[in-house]
């Protein structure tokens, strides 16, 4: 069946715009009702210098996070679904999200004093966060590394047993918990941007850039691993190399991000099925273009959340559940009845 | 007093266990139970309290309560929350934090009277303890002024220290016409953010239905979480328009969280910040609601006035 499909160039575009709306909602929007205004019409006064506080210190930092947040989750649940040829796979199944969790939750739990330097108390959780992450993932990849080449499903099935596993063991840690440590557990597992600022983005930074680098690199080796792993080898792709690579990038990109912001579920999942309803499976386009629409998502979530019940500041995984799935599902009936999504 | 009752009943019951029964020494508290009084507790069980010579308490607030009524002597654990008085936690064993009991390591201190704040936990250790024999009692946990007194009166009934309790009450009630006196005086109402901590840049403050509330309430001040249920994560932009005059947080990792706050953008802006009005109190001390909550409250009234003059 011959499918009409926008061209790249315009699905690029038009999610570029879509960002920049987003972007400009974000930081607009707030609890102090602060707008940019005061800054061009009397750019000295007290008003105006609270706003760009606002905006540049609160604001900002929080919407590139959420930006960040959402390429790197969302392009990397299309390198994982492209590696693994399942339409369900996503980050977490290189267990970096259960990893990051035992991690954070161990720092949390155990180190409950929260106390200690100021130092320590800011990049503690973090800290451990990123540890537990790489080390889920360093054990995956040797499982699958062993002796050549893996098949998908078992990585899959390895995936799930590791994250089933450090999930026993963060529910060990949160039955010893006491209640404080339970509250800071319960707020990081449904993931939030509160914590974003400065400092972090300037972390995360150097680790995106080359997982962004080596996706840019995988995508037309993803999209030859589409026709299955013996036609794929046939046609002189390393299978074990590139799914190594998408594994090292997922890693990379996700490991740091889950440990700030914690998890944050749906958006790594549903977004890459979205773009490949419009723009087709071919991975050159789809991984910018998941990476652009899910910043423009999680921003739009998170501003939602900023707002919805000020002062108070609603875990971003809800909100984006809460409006990603239905939104989701409708895009999925309306996909039977058109036969595109097959 | 009873330094010599206690010493006597604790060799009958080794020299009982050493006999080969472990059923024995639960069968003894239990016939003690029969010969005591029966009181209802907050949940409306009947209790048999016995002579009460072995105590748990779960709850800083029940241990400094019975300090106070000069029954400290009858405890022989307590839990982590009882900070006051410092020698609580020294000279008594520790059963650990008050909401993460274990029923058999309470159990294996053969109490013969287990006294819990009705917050106490988890729920499951509990229901082990309420079934397993020895008396237990819950205690309303509620933070307010009538809690206080009625809860004073209620263990001093149970320690069967009437007099002492009579006294105590009557202490309590003229530091609560001390503090009144003192609102009465000082009408100035300022807005007082309680903030629990910030792990992970994440501040988490006090609304409504705390005991943080509540004793910001009792200084005359105003809550300026209080439009938030419990304790909630507020979004940074959202602590400006809370608008604290005065930041108070727990005196124990005051140190860490003080610095967060004052590096924190959105704290910075609030009037609390820019006066360098943030002040701390020991936790227990300003959210127990025990003897000891009309001092703390007018102590923490004075803090208030003098951190944010009018």
């Amino acid at each position: 069946m011959k499918v009409v499909r926008p061209a790249p160039r315009l699905v690029l575009g038009g999610l570029s715009v879509l960002l920049l709306v987003a972007l400009l909602c974000a930081l607009m929007t707030g609890a102090t009702g602060f707008g940019p205004g005061a800054l061009w019409t009397q750019p000295h006064s007290e008003a105006a210098r609270a706003s760009w506080l606002v905006i540049s210190q609160i604001r900002a930092p929080r919407a590139v996070m959420a930006l960040l947040t959402g390429a790197a989750l969302a392009a990397s649940g299309a390198v994982m679904q492209g590696m693994f040829r399942n339409p369900l796979a996503d980050p977490g199944l290189t267990g970096v999200s259960s990893g990051a969790a035992l991690g954070a939750a161990l720092v949390i739990v155990l180190g409950n004093a929260g106390a200690g330097a100021g130092f320590v108390a800011h990049w503690a959780v973090p800290a451990g966060g990123i540890t537990g992450a790489l080390a889920s993932t360093v054990v995956l990849y040797l499982f699958a590394a062993r002796g050549g080449v893996s098949s998908p499903t078992l990585i899959i099935l390895a995936g799930v047993a590791l994250s089933a596993f450090a999930g026993a063991l963060t529910g060990i840690l949160v039955f010893r918990a006491n209640d404080t440590a339970l509250r800071d557990l319960t707020f990081w597992t449904m993931g939030s941007l509160s914590g974003a600022a400065w400092p972090q983005i300037g972390v995360l930074l150097p680790v995106l850039l080359p997982a962004a680098f080596i996706m840019g690199r995988i995508a037309g080796g993803l999209n030859v691993l589409l026709l299955g792993d013996e036609d794929a080898a046939l046609t002189g792709c390393s299978v074990g190399r590139i799914r190594r690579l998408a594994m090292l990038c997922v890693a990379l990109a996700c490991g740091p991000i889950v440990s700030f912001v914690g998890v944050i579920g749906f958006v790594g999942v549903v977004v890459p099925h979205l773009v490949r309803l419009v723009s087709g499976p071919d991975h050159r386009i789809l991984l910018p273009a998941s990476a652009l629409l899910g910043a423009a998502l999680l921003l739009v979530a998170d501003t939602l959340a900023r707002v919805i019940a000020i002062p108070s500041d609603v875990p971003v995984g809800v909100v984006t559940a809460a409006i990603g799935a239905p939104v989701f599902v409708w895009q999925l009936a309306r996909s039977q009845q058109t036969g595109r999504f097959s | 007093m009873t330094e010599q009752n206690l010493l006597f009943s604790r060799r009958k019951l080794i020299a009982l266990a050493g006999m080969g029964s472990v059923a024995v020494p639960l069968a003894l508290s239990y016939a003690h139970a029969q010969e005591g009084h029966v009181v209802t507790d907050c949940r409306g069980r009947r209790v048999a309290v016995g002579p009460a010579r072995r105590i748990v308490c779960i709850g800083g607030t029940i241990t400094e309560t019975l300090y106070d009524l000069g029954a400290q002597a009858r405890i022989i654990a307590v839990d982590t929350t009882s900070t006051w008085p410092e020698s609580a936690l020294k000279d008594k064993k520790s059963i650990g934090y008050m909401r993460t009991v274990s029923a058999e390591g309470v159990l294996s201190l053969q109490p013969d009277l287990i006294l819990a704040m009705n917050n106490a936990g988890p729920p499951a250790a509990m229901d082990q303890l309420v079934a397993s024999g020895p008396p237990v009692v819950f205690v309303e946990a509620t933070p307010s002024v009538e809690a206080i007194v009625a809860r004073t009166a209620f263990l001093s009934g149970i320690v069967g220290a009437d007099e002492a309790g009579r006294e105590l009450v009557t202490k309590i009630e003229k530091g609560f016409d001390a503090l009144a006196q003192w609102r009465a005086t000082h009408t100035t109402k300022r807005r007082v953010l309680f903030v629990m901590r910030m792990t992970n840049g994440h501040p988490m403050v006090a609304g409504s239905g705390t005991a943080a509330d509540a004793i910001i309430g009792l200084t005359g001040a105003t809550n300026a979480g209080h439009a938030m249920q419990g304790y909630k994560v507020v979004e940074h932009e959202a602590l400006i328009t809370l608008q604290p005059d005065v930041i108070l947080i727990m005196a124990q990792d005051s140190a860490a969280l003080h610095k967060d706050i004052l590096a924190d953008a959105g704290f910075r802006m609030t009037p609390a910040v820019r006066h360098d009005a943030i002040i701390a109190l020991e936790g227990e001390e300003l959210l127990g609601f025990g003897p000891r909550t009309p001092e703390a409250a007018l102590k923490l009234a004075g803090m208030i006035e003098a951190a944010s003059p009018a």
